[in-house]
């Protein structure tokens, strides 16, 4: 039986190289020189085009300080028809820590995502940004561990307990007028303190304008702080509908007023 | 990091069979500043493996009635190093430790001080208790082996904040000043009889402040009870002694400055990485620490602001 498995694994485990090795040679070396980078590429960009791009930049603490949130701010600038921004943290693997869809029909050069993250091991951090070529566009850091200096230690939440209490949580949000006809959204979910250990995760956020248009889409993943503001530049100034779905199936929406109006 | 877990490895090794080994993290040589009066400089650094943490100031006074000690770094070896300093300069016993603040790199080395009374406010003595054990384990991820043996000391004499501020030893008198504002409670100590004044983290000296605990309110109040306390020489809890207000002034402005930008940086919109990376003004550029610092007050200190335009 013992015997058996083992034969299993070794069969499954040569296949496993075979196929790394047949990937391998079209695969750019990484800036980040992270042990895990081949398996990022076979997980989320196999067959894919991929270049290392300085119109990516992603920005974040060098260390770890609060494991509970670690704001991280993508910026992608002059890049054209973006279709989607896929962040990956190789130490959390697999999966993204979230995709974000743009208005694909803006001719949006500019695009900036923020939002927290639960991080408590070192990691390498990326963006990786699709243009309707089909290639991916790739920036990224290091975040480490712990930070240093004369400070309190990193807390790391649980993960979640599970069961919910059934509270709804609300959304709060606020646009700034930006340049060029853009506006900055920003928005939190907001969960009573209670209720936050044992909130279901957030499947699904959308961003319509008043028109009823798709501005936004993010799926988020598990190293995602749901409770953290996110940070959208939307090439529009027409008021907004924040959608919000949860794994329970939970609907939660709020509208934020024209950031033209807000203008002082 | 790979890097970092094979240097703990090499440390380790002979450590484990050569003890003595350990004499050689700390290299501790007291700076007479004022009669009587001494400091250990620490590195302008963040914590890291070759300065084992040893990142704050501390210090100690020779009394008639014996050596009183401010603050014990953040290892019992560090404290050790520290007693065989002393021993150097003085036969006589030390006979009362002040720790100014419950941060990790002012406190660690209290168990190099048994049976020596180990005075704090009541608040810096509630967080040893309470979050005296995370702090430790956190040093220890961060400066490895030289932490070894330390462990956590609550201080046993409480500050009566109410009792007269005014302690004698010998001809030396003592003033505890209690503050707050760099953490909830800033032990302030001023010799009058040296005007040396020991502000622990009220005052930083080229070297960027640490603000995660940071009350900015309070904070100003604390430098203002310094710069009023007739003091003659400073000994910041980071960075160089100095003669004047100087380290006072910059902290303060620092501070000022530190506040300003997150007001306009939640007042814009900014997001909190964002803010992290925008350049800082050559003066606030040019202290050690920088811009790291900076961005760990960012980290702690932006989410409440931000927040708090969202509605």
């Amino acid at each position: 039986m013992r015997a058996g498995t083992g034969l299993l694994w070794l069969c499954l485990f040569g296949y496993a190289l075979g196929a790394q090795a047949a990937g391998t040679a079209s695969i750019p070396a990484d800036p980040l020189d992270s042990s895990r980078w081949r398996y990022i590429v076979a997980e989320h960009f196999r067959d894919a085009r991929l270049m290392f791009d300085e119109r990516v930049q992603v920005r974040a603490p060098d260390a770890v300080e609060d494991g509970r949130a670690t704001p991280v701010f993508v910026r992608i600038s002059g890049l054209d028809d973006v279709r989607r921004i896929r962040v990956l943290a190789d130490a959390v693997a697999p999966g993204a820590v979230l995709d974000y869809f743009p208005d694909s029909g803006a001719a949006a050069r500019d695009l900036s995502l923020g939002f927290g993250l639960r991080l408590a091991q070192a990691t390498p951090l990326r963006a990786a940004v699709l243009t309707g070529d089909g290639v991916w566009h790739i920036g990224g850091r290091w975040i480490d561990a712990q930070g240093g200096g004369c400070a309190a230690p990193s807390m790391t939440l649980p993960e979640s307990a599970g069961a919910g209490k059934g509270l709804a949580p609300g959304i709060e949000a606020r646009a700034w007028p930006r340049p060029a006809g853009y506006q900055r959204l920003k928005f939190r979910i907001q969960a009573p303190a209670s209720a936050r250990e044992s909130w279901p995760a957030i499947t699904q956020i959308t961003i319509s304008d008043s028109a009823g248009r798709l501005r936004a889409r993010l799926v988020p993943g598990k190293t995602l702080d749901p409770t953290a503001v996110f940070t959208l530049d939307i090439a529009s100034r027409e008021p907004l509908h924040i959608d919000v779905r949860d794994a329970r199936g939970q609907r939660y929406e709020r509208g934020v007023g024209s950031a033209a109006r807000a203008l002082p | 990091m790979w890097a970092r877990c094979i240097v703990v490895l090499c440390l380790w090794l002979p450590c484990a069979v050569a003890p003595a080994f350990a004499d050689g993290y700390y290299d501790l040589a007291p700076q007479r500043i004022a009669p009587d009066t001494y400091v250990f400089l620490g590195a302008l650094e963040a914590f890291d493996f070759d300065n084992h943490g040893a990142v704050a100031n501390s210090g100690f006074i020779v009394t008639e009635q014996g050596v009183v000690v401010i603050d014990t770094g953040p290892s019992r070896l560090y404290g050790e190093a520290m007693r065989a300093a002393i021993a150097r300069v003085t036969e006589r016993p030390v006979v009362r430790v002040y720790i100014t603040h419950a941060h990790a790199d002012h406190f660690l080395g209290n168990n190099a001080f048994a049976g020596v009374p180990i005075a704090a406010l009541p608040a810096t003595a509630q967080t040893i208790r309470s979050a005296g054990e995370a702090m430790a384990r956190h040093l220890y991820d961060r400066v490895g082996a030289a932490m070894r043996g330390t462990s956590v000391v609550v201080p046993d004499e409480i500050i009566d904040r109410r009792a007269d501020p005014l302690v004698d030893y010998g001809d030396h008198r003592l003033e505890l000043i209690a503050t707050a504002g760099h953490s909830p409670a800033d032990l302030m100590i001023l010799d009058r009889r040296t005007g040396v004044l020991f502000a622990g983290d009220v005052v930083f000296h080229d070297r960027a402040p640490a603000t995660p605990h940071g009350d900015f309110a309070g904070w100003q109040r604390a430098l203002t009870t310094a710069a009023d306390s007739g003091f003659r020489i400073v000994v910041p809890g980071h960075g160089p002694v100095a003669e004047n207000d100087t380290p006072l002034e910059q902290t303060g402005a620092y501070l000022r400055w530190l506040a300003e930008r997150l007001r306009a940086g939640a007042a814009r919109g900014d997001s909190a990485a964002e803010l992290m990376f925008e350049p800082l003004p050559p003066r606030w550029a040019a202290l050690a620490v920088q811009p790291a610092e900076y961005r760990r007050s960012v980290t702690y200190l932006y989410p409440a602001l931000e927040g708090a335009t969202l509605k």
